[in-house]
């Protein structure tokens, strides 16, 4: 491109815009990790004793296993030993009602544009909001439950409603799934519960929002989701966390439960803060995210948006279980400076006529490192299985890489499994054509990116649509010239 | 880890037989280079299962049986089997029986811009030629079987065309595996170097008929020079108790051209990693495969295109088609090199599953670290389209014959991309009776 593009160095410097810090005392463990501080979590939420037990028995499984580095990715040895493991907001106790959450919290909250005051709510969204390790505030639960819908902090669940979490508790990511969803399942310290009973479509949109602040902590919040027969349920995700120099471990999981006729869209917004561009600090994400598909014709959607994070190791998966399920997966993933992203999808067809859809759109600007690694099995049961998988890469400057590593395995005769993927460099005649008419080299980028993107974005609900948008062309400023 | 160090003892004491019998012969950098690779071997160890190289091919099989070098095969063996189609196609012909030159069987070729020989008369006329390339070409040091070839090899198949030579006819490397008793091993190695401005074609074949448990371990090495260009085919038909591991390593020049032809059809494990390093600007190199596996077969067919400089292009094309319970894995990569801009690269797999029973995994793989290239993949899975099943069966075409016909077509689509015209018909018909062994194992669904 051109060496006269000089304005766009002011541009790549502008801050990541939720950089801040919020100035609230905090308590906190020390860092380090044994068997007390998995005991000082669970006494601190005043857990059941089935809950410690699992937890220590997820802490033992862990002690024993080694860090997963097959990934494309590269990264210093994390030390476990120095991260804290539990911070939550100092305050006095639990707020009865939404005005009572600590002011300081909430203009926290109104900085980062999600509204905790329910009549300056977005139509139609609930919230619960994840501040470090706990739930500060949770919205329209009363509306919820009317219809029977149970969405709360994760703690909450487990001292309402512990039929149910310890029913499907590790049922979709079991304890000692992987190294990190291990690790999450000994010192989870929040994160939220949905329930949506049979035949309920949930009337507006559930979200989760969640902060890190405390410095030198870990974020490891758990996420379950379980939709009954015949049940819908929407669920946004997002995320943001202050500028450090250090990074930050982040290891969360989510588990989703769908039943017969059940549908679950699942849509994420990754915006943790990703270093700057030296490649210092940066959030390291290594997520579990996996549904499952239990009953006949249930249905799993999961559509992410990943611009954040120094390291992105996430694998949204499906499992394929009940006769005629369906799983989707819409990815755009974006790395920029030093980030790296190793993400992608696991779709096992088990069940007969299941069907799966891949789409992939991976984005790499400057010293970016983006690699798409997807795994669709089709089991000797799966008659009748169909796979589509589209995955796309482009590359913005000369230095960046993007790589594609698909796994196919099929044993079925009567399935059909296809895989196609591109790489290409942003088209010069593209940029070219709209520097003719006037658009700025930056204007064009992002129309051609977002051109790219629009697939994926389309299965985003409106509001995040429109803030995945802004986010993917924050990130790539700087990246053109 | 005891489990492999166990399993080396066998080919420890082979090797130590070369040592004291077969070294002390050959010139000194061979002896090194032989020293050198069964260190490595030693250090590497088998892989293991858990290997990312070998998931999905059971590795432990060759591991488990303590294969033994096997000694010159009777040349009645020999020269029965050299009568096999696939064998004959007369064309100037190398035979080589358990890794050993057979002279009664060949017809060797010096002069007129070729050398065709076994590794002793390629050192006396092609010395310089043979010390710069072999063991040089493939320099990728974590392969444990292409340095035991490389350590127990006791002979090359060299093929040298000098500068500008453009002979008519292919040469033709038979590598006849016929060990006496239970697990036994060859190691047949071949060397073809193409002088710039060449344009030469070689045939690679490989059959058995031992019906006891034996093991081949087989390595290629190919160069191009500038402007020069190569058709190399290679064929696989060993014996059903075959266990046939090879490498082939191809290195290309400015401007140099490869079209290679893997076609895979016997053997009980069979596993190629054929590698191309495009290491001169506007080089080309067009991979076909083919793969075909019925019964309990295992196919591995491994890729590899290096992508080292600007403005090459390459392309591949892989099909495998498996009835009974064959199990078959595809791991294809291209690979582009930072700075090597504008790459064109292609891949395909397609893959034609004819029975519940089979197996098929299929990775192809991207890495790339530039960004003014074109580079593209696409793998499937899938079984006969119906639709022209039933076209065929309205046309009065039986069920059989009708997925006969539409799986040979399947194949067909690889071998008739094979210049040289005998070697073209005669796997067409091989791979025609294969596939329909294929097709009958799926039986009417």
């Amino acid at each position: 491109m051109k060496p006269d593009a000089t304005p766009l160095d002011d541009l790549a410097n502008r801050e990541y815009k939720y950089g801040f810090v919020t100035p609230i005392e905090s308590e906190t463990f020390p860092p380090g990790l044994d068997e007390e501080v998995v005991r000082g979590i669970s006494a601190r939420k005043g857990e059941p004793e089935w809950m410690l037990d699992w937890r220590l028995r997820a802490f033992r499984h862990w002690s024993g296993m080694r860090e997963p580095r097959w990934a494309n990715l590269k990264f210093p040895r994390i030390d476990y030993g120095a991260i804290i493991y539990f911070a939550a907001p100092r305050t006095r106790s639990r707020p009865g009602s939404l005005d009572e959450v600590d002011p300081e919290l909430r203009r926290t909250y109104e900085k980062l544009g999600i509204p905790l005051r329910e009549q300056e709510a977005l139509a139609g969204v609930a919230v619960d909001a994840v501040f470090d390790s706990v739930s500060v505030a949770t919205t329209f639960q009363d509306k919820l439950s009317e219809l029977g819908i149970v969405f709360c902090s994760f703690s909450r669940a487990v001292r309402e409603h512990p039929e149910l979490v310890r029913r499907y508790l590790g049922s979709v990511v079991p304890p000692t799934d992987n190294f990190f969803a291990a690790l999450n399942s000994a010192v989870f310290s929040d994160g939220s519960f949905c329930f949506v009973p049979r035949g309920v479509r949930c009337p507006m949109e559930l979200s989760t929002y969640f902060r890190i602040n405390a410095a030198n902590t870990g974020q490891f919040e758990r996420t379950l989701i379980v939709v009954e027969e015949g049940a819908h349920v929407s669920y946004l995700e997002g995320c943001t966390a202050p500028i450090r120099d250090e990074n930050q471990l982040h290891a969360a999981v989510v588990e989703l439960v769908a039943l017969d006729d059940a549908s679950i869209r699942y849509s994420t917004v990754q915006n943790w803060y990703p270093g700057d561009r030296e490649g210092r600090g940066g959030i390291y994400n290594f997520v579990t995210k996996r549904g499952k598909c239990a009953g006949r014709r249930s249905k799993i959607s999961w559509t992410q948006v990943e611009t954040g994070s120094a390291i992105t190791w996430k694998y949204p998966s499906c499992i394929l279980l009940g006769d005629e399920s369906v799983g989707e997966f819409h990815s755009v993933a974006l790395t920029a400076n030093r980030q790296q992203a190793d993400t992608g999808t696991k779709m096992i067809h088990v069940g007969r006529n299941t069907r799966s859809t891949i789409v992939s759109k991976g984005i790499s600007a400057g010293l970016g490192q983006n690699t798409y690694r997807g795994a669709v099995k089709v089991l000797r049961g799966a008659a009748g299985a169909r796979n589509h998988s589209r995955c796309d890469s482009m590359l913005i400057g000369d230095r960046c890489g993007a790589h594609t590593f698909p796994y196919i395995d099929v044993a079925n005769a009567t399935s059909t499994v296809e895989h196609e993927a591109s790489v290409s460099k942003i088209g010069e005649d593209q940029i070219f054509y709209c520097r003719q008419r006037g658009i700025s080299p930056e204007d064009a980028v992002s129309m051609i990116v977002h051109g790219f993107c629009t697939e994926v974005f389309r299965e985003l609900p409106m509001e995040f649509a429109v803030e995945a948008q802004k986010l993917l062309q924050v990130s790539l400023e700087g990246s053109v010239g | 880890m005891t489990g492999a160090a166990a399993g080396t003892e066998t080919y420890r004491s082979d090797f130590a037989r070369a040592e004291r019998d077969v070294l002390p012969t050959l010139p000194a950098w061979i002896a090194a280079l032989r020293r050198e690779n069964w260190e490595r071997f030693e250090t590497l160890g088998f892989p293991e299962a858990s290997d990312e190289d070998w998931r999905g091919t059971p590795v432990a099989r060759i591991a488990r049986a303590p294969f033994r070098a096997a000694g010159p095969a009777g040349p009645a063996k020999a020269s029965a089997l050299a009568g096999n189609p696939l064998a004959d196609l007369g064309a100037t012909r190398l035979v080589f029986a358990n890794g050993r030159f057979v002279p009664s069987l060949s017809s060797p070729a010096n002069g007129g811009g070729v050398f065709a020989g076994p590794l002793g008369e390629a050192l006396a006329s092609r010395g310089e030629a043979v010390e710069e390339r072999l063991g040089r070409i493939a320099p990728r040091a974590d392969r444990a079987f292409a340095a035991l070839n490389a350590a127990l090899a006791d002979d090359v198949a060299v093929v040298v065309f000098e500068a500008g030579a453009r002979p008519e006819a292919p040469v033709h490397v038979v590598h006849l595996a016929l060990p006496d008793g239970e697990s036994g091993a060859t190691y047949p190695r071949t060397l073809i170097v193409a002088a710039p401005g060449s344009r030469a074609s070689v045939i690679e074949t490989y059959l058995g008929d031992a019906a006891a448990l034996h093991l081949t371990c087989a390595a290629t090495e190919v160069d191009v020079a500038e402007d020069a260009s190569v058709e190399h085919a290679r064929v696989q038909a060993e014996a059903p108790a075959a266990l046939h591991l090879g490498t082939v390593d191809a290195r290309l020049g400015r401007g140099a051209g490869l079209v290679s032809h893997n076609v895979s059809l016997g053997s009980a494990l069979a596993r190629v990693e054929l590698g191309a390093v495009l290491g001169g600007e506007g080089s080309d190199c067009s991979l076909n495969g083919l793969y075909l596996a019925d019964a309990s077969r295992h196919v591995d067919q491994r890729t590899t295109v290096e992508h080292a400089v600007p403005r090459s292009v390459s392309r591949q094309t892989y099909r495998g088609i498996l009835g009974g319970e064959a199990r078959a894995v595809f791991r294809g990569r291209i690979r582009v090199a930072p700075g090597a801009q504008r790459t064109d690269a292609f891949q395909s797999n397609h893959n034609l599953l004819l029975s519940d029973g089979a197996l098929v995994s299929s990775r192809p793989q991207l890495e790339i670290y530039a960004d003014d290239v074109r580079c593209t993949h696409g793998a499937t899975v899938g079984q006969l389209d119906a639709d022209a099943l039933f076209y065929l069966r309205s046309r009065g075409i039986g069920a059989g014959e009708a997925r006969r016909l539409l799986t040979e077509a399947f194949g067909g689509e690889i071998v008739r991309r094979i210049g040289f015209v005998p070697l073209r018909e005669r796997l067409a018909a091989e791979a025609s009776a294969r596939s329909a062994a294929a097709a009958g194992d799926g039986g009417a669904r």
